[in-house]
């Protein structure tokens, strides 16, 4: 297990490098001087001139790159050119809001969407199937930067029931922050809900036409137990992977979120370093955002064998 | 006697895409005796295994019963309520099924599985059911029956699995086992010892077996009553004297004809020449690597295999699975390259041939479902080969044709898709592909293992008549011995990557000297045609006989060998 | 062609087709005629309700929301389209050769397709946004190399499995060359999943637009487009919250009509699966 794990983690690291290489990319493909896009066409150019040397940009690239990767191996993710703040504490701070955002509402999401999943997989066709599906579909056509206004709209500005901008940290004072999660989560749980349950149903199909389960009916065995012993661990290892998929999508999409109610996360970060041509800022989020993505991929390879034991470790 | 299982005019059916019904069981009716082996036999689409569904109320989403009755041990199952139905699953009735892969959970420890059904229908303490279950692995013969507990099923090979299952089946005693194929996906020897240890396991517990299978050579070795089925409707049923050998109905005479047997179609007319194909010392492997920066797992498919092939010729390669035996084929056909040793095709190693000999040599695939591109009409499958030959554009189409009705389909079947052909009626279309090539060697992989008996048969004749009227050689792979003894001229046995015996057809089938050999054909009852009339099975049971010269046998497929000639052209292998 | 007329009988299908058919339509007449012109503003009509002159109101300038959903449903469908063209058409491309040449080109096209499904796809194209120009072929070309990846994925696992069915090793032995083998038994049987694959990603492009355009990243004004339509809405939401209700319409019907579709699509090509 550990020397599988070990492995594993080895594998990841030409990924990791090639992510580096992607990100560093990017910003050499702007057109033109990034240090004068940085700053500006009108900056004089012993300013421009001190932004290039600042940003190594006097030397080799493959030496930039070098030097950039070994910063970042130390932690120095480098200074935010609005700002001027360290990177990588910035992003961390930020990284604590929407991690909270997405977890809270991927918890939600399987509480709800597995069930609803197995079911509509074991009454397959039915009506409850159908709602569950039509449901899905839904949940998936509603842009959930569109959801998070409706419901600012509704519960915020008619009802005043809920805080609609901002942000309180859960650690700071609990209850408060819980108000202003509910509906940032509200917001994302849909087509979170929508993907999980579809997977879900999806598996359990296939698992429910296989053998062994007609060989656990064959025992005498009674649904319940057919469906939660039998089928459920074997339709559960997909679903699994599409989780881990799930989390590292809503780590982009969570960034629409965000903006829509003004949340201080990762991904306003990006985005308003973006508008502001903050290209270190860029880098930074662009890198920890893929880091962590491989890592959770890492993590549901490594948890696969618990669901399926003919994985081999 | 009183009867444990009666069916009376059952019918189930299944709904049509068009809003019809179908019915897959027409009023079938069926008893068996407490203790009885009785076998279902019928070709596919008789019905066979809806009847052991609808025993146990487990048909598949859209299955309905439509009339007749099942009563069991006295008690009616139809219209039964779910409750009662589930108590009598398992604990009175048990089920195996045929895929061994696909029948245990993957996800739970086969002790787990044991205990399933004696935890659900008694009051027994798990530590009595642990240790029956032991015993009963133990009656199984399964090495090491504690600690398969705590091991999961794909630790376990195909035959291991179906004895776990038939284990955890009749961990229960039940009084009925309802067997659905259950040694089809086995090799030879362990469906043999599967089938061995389970009639021996039920007839101590007083099980009744109904043993669903389209393989009267098992039926007839195993079963003390019969019923055929075709269509749906049960034809006849009885003893298996009665039924089997000395059968009244058309149909069960068919079947029994279509047997494969030696020497049908009378002698070869045509003579063997010279040698087409020749493989000397052929070592192929295969290699296997997780990530790419890994040295390789290097596992070895053949070793020092030496074979030839005369003009007009049969060679036959015998296998189970894992011996090699379709590697050979794929790599005479060029789909794997060799790690040593040479393949030559009339004198020219068939690396260097290019696209001439490319031609020269043709393949018939296994699977007629999979060796189509199911998006092409037949005519373009069958005359896509003719853009490497001579043959002018112009006269392309007519010759598909005419190979169309060579093969036994007709020129309507030109334009057909593969989906709107029966598997037999595929089978010839590949055929067709290979012989409009007009080839010199055709290497068919075993052609007829996915067919129905019946068309077993017409493939076979037509493989012998193609034969008569082109001449091909025939590289026959095949795990079947029957269909073997029917086509070859010679025979080659491959165990484990090795040739371990190799011969004309009538050394090997009378007078067969390596163990493995004497052990496959000890392990296929035969039915054979009875002199006065009907038909009587043959079981051989071949003793071990030494090696002539004081040398002993080997039986790691890994050691070195010798081939020893013991008659002119018989060879054997043995230890070096 | 039985089969189609089958998904036709299916409710969910047709409702899908006429929804797709209803932005179709949309984008089509935004581009020859609107009601009032979209671009040009007029304060005197600001944020007015519904009527019958302005069917859906109008925006903080006094424009017209519906000429204005009109026109942007113009731009959705071409970023959408092109989005999909340029990813399925590279994406098959390598794809087919990595799955068929294996060996080295396969472990580093799958290396660099991991490396780029790392980023979450919205992040990659803002990120990729942010060195292009913000007009319809900025955002196709972001949108295109974020969906690359999942097309080589699809692709060479389709290859893979195809390449080992026995109709491609028969076109070995009739002595057909490997490219040949490939253009003509291969990507053809490839065709079913990456139509089911190109439809869902017509959705998920149509929806990545949107959400580029509300942060701000996709194409820029004074062009509409739905998702910029929606981040100006925001302001005006207690005064105005027709503003912020039809852009958000015009999205789901267009994302509801096309999933409708594709599972429609899905069960056509493979009914044994039954998906959704």
């Amino acid at each position: 297990m550990l020397r599988y794990a070990a492995l594993r983690l080895l594998a990841t690291i030409p990924t990791l490098f090639l992510v580096a290489v992607i990100v560093f990319g990017l910003i050499r493909l702007v057109p033109g001087d990034p240090a004068s896009i940085m700053i500006g066409d009108s900056a004089d150019p012993d300013m421009i001139e001190q932004v290039r040397k600042s940003l190594g940009l006097d030397k080799p690239v493959l030496v930039q790159f070098f030097v950039w990767l070994g910063n970042l191996l130390e932690g120095d993710f480098g200074r935010s050119i609005t700002t001027g703040e360290d990177i990588l504490p910035a992003m961390l701070t930020r990284l604590r809001v929407t991690a909270g955002v997405v977890l809270a509402s991927i918890v939600v999401a399987l509480l709800f969407a597995l069930p609803a999943g197995i079911y509509a997989a074991w009454r397959q066709n039915s009506r409850v199937d159908f709602a569950i599906v039509t449901g899905v579909i839904v949940a998936l056509s509603v842009p959930s930067f569109w959801v998070g206004i409706l419901l600012m709209l509704v519960f915020g500005v008619n009802l005043h029931w809920l805080p609609v901008v901002g942000y309180v940290s859960i650690g700071d004072d609990f209850i408060n922050g819980v108000r202003y999660l509910i509906l940032p989560v509200a917001a994302l749980v849909m087509v979170e809900m929508g993907t999980v349950a579809r997977m879900t149903r999806s598996s359990t199909i296939e698992v429910l036409r296989l053998d062994y389960i007609t060989h656990a009916r064959a025992k005498g065995a009674p649904e319940s137990r057919v469906l939660w012993k039998h089928a459920f661990p074997n339709a559960f290892a997909p679903t699994l992977t599409v989780i881990g998929l799930l989390l590292g999508h809503m780590l982009g999409g969570v960034a629409v979120i965000e903006t829509v109610f003004t949340l201080p996360g990762l991904g306003r970060f990006l985005v308003d370093a973006i508008s502001s041509r903050d290209y270190p800022v860029i880098q930074g989020c662009l890198l920890l955002v893929a880091l962590i993505r491989v890592m959770v991929n890492l993590l549901v390879d490594l948890l696969y064998p618990l669901f399926d034991p003919r994985v081999r470790l | 006697m009183s009867k444990l299982l009666t069916i009376d005019g059952l019918t189930v059916s299944f709904p049509t895409p068009a809003g019809g019904r179908n019915e897959v069981v027409k009023r079938a009716s069926l008893t068996i005796a407490p203790g009885e082996v009785h076998g279902l036999v019928g070709e596919s689409g008789s019905g066979k295994t809806m009847i052991a569904r609808a025993i146990l109320g487990l048909l598949p989403p859209g299955g309905r019963i439509d009339g007749g009755s099942i009563k069991f041990d006295g008690q009616e199952l139809l219209g039964l309520d779910n409750e009662s139905l589930r108590k009598l699953r398992g604990a009175r009735i048990g089920m195996v099924f045929q895929e061994p892969l696909t029948s245990l959970n993957p996800a739970l420890p086969i002790g787990k599985q044991l205990a399933e059904s004696l935890a659900l229908h008694s009051d027994l303490s798990d530590a009595e059911i642990r240790k029956r279950s032991i015993e009963m692995l133990a009656a199984f013969r399964m090495p090491d029956p504690e600690g398969c507990l705590s091991r999961y099923p794909h630790e376990f090979s195909g035959g291991m699995r179906q004895r776990i299952m038939l284990a955890s089946v009749l961990l229960p005693r039940p009084a009925l086992l309802l067997a659905d194929e259950p040694t089809t996906a086995l090799d030879v020897l362990v469906q043999k010892q599967v089938l061995d240890l389970a009639a021996s396991v039920c007839r101590d517990l007083g099980t009744a077996i109904l043993l669903i299978t389209h393989d009267l050579g098992v039926v007839a070795s195993y079963c003390d009553q019969v019923t055929v089925m075709r269509y749906g409707e049960v034809l006849n049923d009885g003893s298996v004297e009665q039924i089997l050998l000395n059968p009244s109905d058309p149909y069960t005479r068919k079947l029994l004809d279509s047997l494969p047997k030696r020497g049908e179609g009378g002698p070869r007319t045509t003579a063997i020449g010279d040698e087409l194909l020749r493989v000397e010392n052929l070592e192929v492997h295969f290699k296997k690597r997780r990530f790419f920066w890994q040295t390789p797992i290097v596992k070895r498919a053949l070793a020092g295999v030496d074979v030839s092939i005369g003009k007009g010729e049969t060679l036959a390669v015998v296998g189970e699975s894992g011996s090699g035996k379709t590697t050979l084929g794929r790599t005479v056909a060029g789909l794997a390259k060799a790690a040593s040793g040479r393949v030559l095709f009339d004198g020219t190693p068939v690396e260097q041939g290019g696209r001439a000999l490319r031609s020269r040599v043709q393949m018939v695939f296994q699977d007629p479902f999979s060796s189509l591109d199911p998006r092409w009409r037949i005519g373009r499958v069958v005359g896509e080969g003719l853009r490497h030959t001579d043959v002018p554009k112009a006269e392309r189409a007519a010759l598909v044709r005419q190979t169309l009705v060579d093969v036994g389909l007709t020129e309507q079947h030109y334009d057909r898709f593969p989906h709107e052909l029966s598997g037999g009626q595929r089978q010839r279309v590949a055929i067709a592909r290979a012989v409009v090539m007009r080839p010199e060697l055709i290497i068919a992989d075993e052609p007829v293992s996915a067919l129905d008996v019946t068309v077993q048969a017409q493939i076979l004749a037509l493989f012998r008549d193609l034969q008569v009227k082109f001449g091909f050689s025939y590289l026959f792979i095949s795990h079947h011995l029957g269909v073997v003894e029917q086509v070859s001229d010679r025979v080659v046995v491959l165990y484990q990557g090795r040739v371990v015996e190799e011969g004309t057809r009538d050394q090997i089938f009378d007078d067969p000297r390596h163990p493995y050999t004497r052990a496959l054909l000890s392990a296929v009852p035969d039915i054979r045609p009875a002199p006065g009339g009907g038909w009587h099975v043959e079981v051989r049971d071949l003793e071990r006989v030494p090696p002539p010269d004081g040398r002993s046998f080997i039986e790691d497929g890994l050691a070195p060998v010798d081939l020893i000639e013991i008659a002119p052209g018989h060879r054997i292998a043995v230890a070096a | 062609m039985s089969k189609f007329k089958r998904i036709l009988r299916r409710p969910n299908a047709v409702i899908g087709i006429i929804l797709i058919a209803i932005v179709l339509l949309a984008a089509a007449v935004g581009q020859i005629w609107t009601p009032h012109n979209p671009v040009i503003a007029a304060m005197s009509e600001r944020l007015k309700p519904p009527s019958l002159q302005y069917l859906l109101g109008t925006d903080e300038f006094g424009r017209d929301i519906f000429s204005r959903v009109l026109v942007a449903a113009g731009v959705s469908v071409m970023v959408s389209f092109g989005t999909v063209l340029m990813a399925v058409s590279i994406g098959t491309i390598l794809g087919a050769v990595a799955g068929f040449v294996g060996g080295v080109v396969d472990h580093l096209t799958m290396l660099v397709t991991d490396a780029l499904m790392a980023f979450p796809g919205i992040l990659l194209a803002l990120g990729i946004m942010a060195i292009l120009e913000p007009d319809p072929t900025g955002v196709i070309l972001a949108l295109g190399m974020a969906y690359i990846p999942n097309v080589v994925r699809v692709v060479r696992g389709q290859v893979l499995s195809i390449r080992e069915r026995e109709y491609v090793e028969a076109s070995k032995v009739i002595g057909n060359g490997p490219l040949y083998t490939v253009l003509v038994h291969v990507i053809p049987n490839c065709i079913s999943p990456l139509t089911v694959l190109a439809t869902s990603m017509f959705g998920s492009a149509i929806l990545a637009e949107s959400a580029l355009s509300f942060l701000g990243a996709g194409v820029a004004p004074p062009t509409p487009t739905w998702g910029g339509m929606l981040a100006e809405s925001r302001a005006y939401m207690e005064q105005a919250p027709w503003f912020c209700i039809f852009p958000g319409l015009a999205i789901t019907i267009a994302l509801l009509g096309i999933n409708l579709f594709g599972d429609a699509l899905r069960d056509w090509f493979d009914p044994r699966m039954n998906q959704l």
